[in-house]
């Protein structure tokens, strides 16, 4: 058994209904991977489909149902909240960024930051690799392991 | 049923559908407009353990026997016209999901 965080991304993937992003979690979980998110990621989700048609109220609920599920069949094993830790740690990643980097202005990106480093933290606290396909945004932190699934998203490939 | 409480059901169903494409939905809606639900929701439960399917559309089956099995009473009083526009609206609401 091997143990994962998919980040936000890659939860948008699947719950979007892309046949290589189910394809690749479902073999994955068929080879024993466990994987959690963060609950940055759901928040980032909650968000993500908040502006969809329909009564924003059924439209949440949906995601919640499906959220379950998820957990029920073991897709997600968990979704990991920030502890106390898992903040300091996010802070500490923060104040390196900033000394190496120059952060963007644009509220959107400064807003993708502060839940990055949440991530990053969670999974350098859980001692956990990350999947993800924004490894530009993350490999400057050293210590964190990072993964890049094996699939590639084909818009309107699969109608 | 009118159109309103149509389009209402498809997307609670819909909402419930999760690991699901809406290429393998479309093909597993046509085969249930063909043989009738019942049928095509065991269809699905033979499906969702084929060894001859990618993990993707076997977890699509797994989806469909699941949710349909739980709509399947609602599902059934429909006539064979309603039923297959409610299956078109819940493939519109899995588009719709891709945003």
């Amino acid at each position: 058994m091997v143990s994962a965080i998919v980040d936000s991304m890659i939860l948008m993937h699947y719950d979007n209904g892309h046949d290589q992003a189910i394809d690749w979690w479902e073999r994955s979980v068929e080879d024993g991977w466990r994987f959690y998110v963060s609950i940055i990621s759901l928040m980032e989700r909650f968000k993500g489909i908040a502006g969809m048609y329909g009564s924003r109220d059924e439209v949440l609920q949906g995601f919640r149902e499906r959220l379950y599920t998820m957990k029920r069949e073991k897709k997600i094993i968990r979704v990991l909240p920030i502890t106390r830790r898992i903040s300091d740690h996010a802070r500490k990643l923060m104040v390196e960024y900033c000394r190496r980097k120059t952060p963007s202005s644009n509220r959107g990106r400064m807003e993708a930051l502060i839940c990055d480093m949440l991530i990053a933290a969670t999974a350098l606290e859980q001692d956990l690799p990350l999947f993800t396909f924004n490894s530009g945004d993350f490999d400057w932190i050293s210590e964190l392991a990072l993964k890049r699934p094996d699939y590639e998203i084909v818009w309107g490939g699969d109608v | 049923m009118t159109t309103d409480k149509k389009v209402k059901l498809a997307r609670k169903i819909g909402g419930q559908l999760t690991g699901i494409t809406p290429s393998e939905w479309s093909k597993w809606s046509l085969y249930a407009t063909h043989f009738g639900l019942s049928r095509a929701i065991q269809f699905a439960r033979t499906m969702k353990n084929s060894p001859s399917l990618r993990p993707g559309p076997k977890q699509s089956y797994r989806t469909i026997a699941g949710v349909m099995r739980r709509f399947q009473k609602e599902l059934e009083r429909l006539s064979q016209s309603d039923l297959a526009e409610v299956l078109g609206y819940i493939r519109q609401a899995l588009f719709a999901r891709r945003g």
